[in-house]
């Protein structure tokens, strides 16, 4: 009888420090919204707050973020100075970005800037009935995700940036770069939307310059091993998307192909220092940075709906000489004289 | 009232339909099925591809509820019929369903746009109220009807034999019964009620991801075994309030952490904290269910 008096007890606190925690949680930001400012931290709790809400912790992504807090500070929006910033990350889980976003809500945040595509809809489902602006940033195809009615146009209360591959320009740079390549392998996630439509697009365009697109889903990085090594036989080169799983495992996709002595070709720059051997693609702090700018006019009284949605479109071409080299390609003066040679 | 607590409150009554599955097969039939995790966005993918195409909402709920039912028969057919571990039954099944989800939607990711769901509140009998309060007495009422269908379920002769199964198969056995059946129909209603709430949840946040069903069986298992400890000494409560109940106690914790500026890194982190407290704070009888779990896990 005492254990389960004990154990009653016990259960009861667990119960009263979560409540406990919960209401202190709430007052302290009811309180920071009506009390004046007293102390530097209730100051600190009394700026605006721009809230920055993403799926997951992943290079291109926290670049973006970068970018987008990097345009802020340009403009005289510093963290801890005129605004707070706060950031979270969903840890990849969907019910977690629907709490962040409400977090954010409830803490009256000015402007929420949503990165990648779930974050951002999470957001919006919120900010729509809260009448927040919302600024999203590195989403392939807003249209389709519902944040945009077209092209340049957000939704009421949203704006933001779109990542759009360059596919036609990469497909043009290996031919001039590999002319022998015949068949192009492509590796995606099949949960990845924005490989999904990114796929589409090059298995569309392919024919133009007389390439076969042979692709190869995984849907963890346990598989691309596999999967690379099934795709290397019956390809010429490999040609890597804006897909996040795919990227976290170049290493594996890069020595596999080096082993078979046939290119790789990426999709961001970083690709390209990381052994990729060149890229047409995007610049993924350019576009936090554009994202920024956006989130800046808001600030300043701008309406979200008013500002176009910049489709960034990256034509910078990135080539990795130490792997152009080892690989036996002789790089065309033409395209050495634009492109941003790596070692 | 704030848009957190009842965006908490809210989604735990959602995520609260989901634990009741749970309950009954983790704490009643002593089954850690994991199968949950494809289950519920396999509810979420079957509403939104009929949203999509015009159906009545609710008609998708009941549609998810019974692809729900069908994935559970599968997990348990694998385990009782081809005698695969309980565990792996449940990988197996929602696995698959990873390529089947993919398959109903066509993409990874359908935004329902201005399609009618139950949270459409415009004009109706909730028309006038800050639908955040529309949501949340809409996502109670979902899960109050299926409360009450567990509750008389479990006092039926069917329920009362899911219950023995878990206790004392032997005395299932000896009264002339199949254990494997009651298994299957425990599995079936579990995973029913975990596809419906993907389905509620995809309409909640007006989306599917693929990636939606992620860390859903954990949520679930915390949220038990949090109830059981926090509530389970009261006497005469139902098991259905213990798993709505523990629910809106779990997202209240990833909330508040959240929002009192943890770093979102250690959300993880914090999560498997809560699990360990509410494990040592929790009965022994618990203790020996996740220890059993944990010896599966190794045996598997």
């Amino acid at each position: 009888m005492k254990k389960l008096l004990r154990n009653y007890k016990a259960g009861i606190s667990l119960l009263l420090v979560s409540a406990m925690v919960l209401i202190s949680g709430c007052t302290s930001t009811a309180a920071s919204t009506s009390t004046p400012a007293a102390t530097a931290t209730i100051n600190t709790a009394n700026l605006p707050l721009i809230g920055i809400t993403q799926i997951a912790d992943h290079p291109a992504l926290d670049t973006c973020r970068e970018g987008v807090i990097a345009a802020l500070e340009a403009a005289g929006y510093k963290d801890g100075v005129n605004v707070r910033i706060e950031y979270k990350s969903a840890q990849g889980e969907v019910n977690n970005a629907i709490t962040i976003a409400q977090d954010f809500v409830a803490k009256k945040a000015v402007v929420i800037i949503a990165i990648a595509t779930p974050s951002a809809q999470a957001a919006l489902t919120e900010t729509k009935k809260a009448g927040i602006p919302l600024v999203f940033c590195a989403v392939s195809d807003p249209v389709a995700a519902g944040l945009a009615k077209d092209l340049t146009t957000g939704v009421t209360g949203v704006t933001g940036t779109s990542d759009k591959l360059p596919i036609k320009d990469q497909l043009q740079l290996i031919t001039k770069l590999t002319p022998s390549v015949k068949k192009i392998g492509i590796l995606h996630n099949t949960a990845e939307a924005n490989s999904d439509s990114q796929l589409a697009e090059a298995k569309a365009l392919a024919p133009q310059f007389g390439f076969e697109i042979v692709d190869k889903g995984v849907t963890n990085s346990s598989e691309v091993a596999t999967a690379v090594d099934s795709l290397l036989p019956n390809v010429d080169c490999i040609y890597n998307l804006t897909d996040n799983l795919i990227v976290t495992s170049l290493p594996l996709v890069l020595s596999k192909a080096n082993a078979a002595n046939k290119p790789v070709y990426g999709s961001e720059d970083s690709q390209v220092t990381n052994g990729s051997l060149a890229s047409v693609g995007i610049n993924y702090l350019e576009l936090g940075k554009v994202t920024g700018n956006m989130v800046v006019q808001i600030l300043k009284g701008e309406k979200a709906e008013s500002i176009k949605i910049i489709t960034q479109e990256g034509k910078t071409v990135t080539i990795n000489e130490t792997t152009a080299t080892k690989l036996k390609v002789t790089i065309p003066a033409d395209i050495k004289a634009s492109a941003t040679m790596v070692k | 009232m704030d848009v957190l607590i009842s965006g908490i409150i809210t989604q735990g009554f959602i995520y609260g339909i989901m634990s009741m599955g749970v309950i009954v097969t983790y704490l009643v039939l002593d089954f850690p099925d994991m199968t949950v995790d494809g289950s519920f966005p396999l509810g979420a993918a079957v509403a939104a591809s009929l949203l999509l195409s015009g159906v009545n909402p609710w008609l998708c709920c009941i549609a998810a509820f019974f692809a729900g039912t069908l994935a559970g028969t599968v997990t348990g057919i694998l385990h009782v019929k081809l005698h695969i571990k309980n565990l792996l039954s449940g990988i197996i099944t929602m696995t698959a369903l990873y390529s089947i989800n993919l398959h109903l939607t066509g993409k990874p990711n359908l935004f329902l746009g201005n399609a009618v769901t139950i949270f459409t509140f415009e004009n109706g009998l909730f028309a006038g109220i800050p639908s955040s309060i529309a949501t949340l007495i809409v996502a109670f009422l979902i899960a109050m009807v299926i409360k009450f269908a567990l509750d008389w379920f479990m006092k039926t002769k069917k329920g009362f034999l899911v219950r023995t199964v878990g206790d004392n198969p032997q005395l299932v056995a000896s009264l002339g019964q199949n254990i494997g059946a009651v298994k299957i129909i425990a599995l079936a209603i579990a995973n029913g009620f975990a596809a419906l709430a993907g389905a509620v949840i995809c309409q909640y946040q007006q989306f599917f991801d693929i990636s939606m069903g992620l860390g859903t069986i954990v949520m679930g298992l915390v949220a038990v075994i949090i109830g059981k400890t926090v509530f389970g000494r009261i006497r005469l409560i139902q098991l259905s309030t213990i798993a709505i109940l523990g629910t809106i106690i779990y997202r209240a914790t990833i909330a508040i952490a959240l929002n009192i500026g943890f770093e979102s890194i250690d959300l993880k982190l914090i999560t498997a904290v809560v699990f360990v407290i509410a494990l040592v704070l929790s009965s022994s009888e618990i203790k020996e269910s996740i220890v059993r779990l944990f010896k599966v896990k190794n045996n598997a």
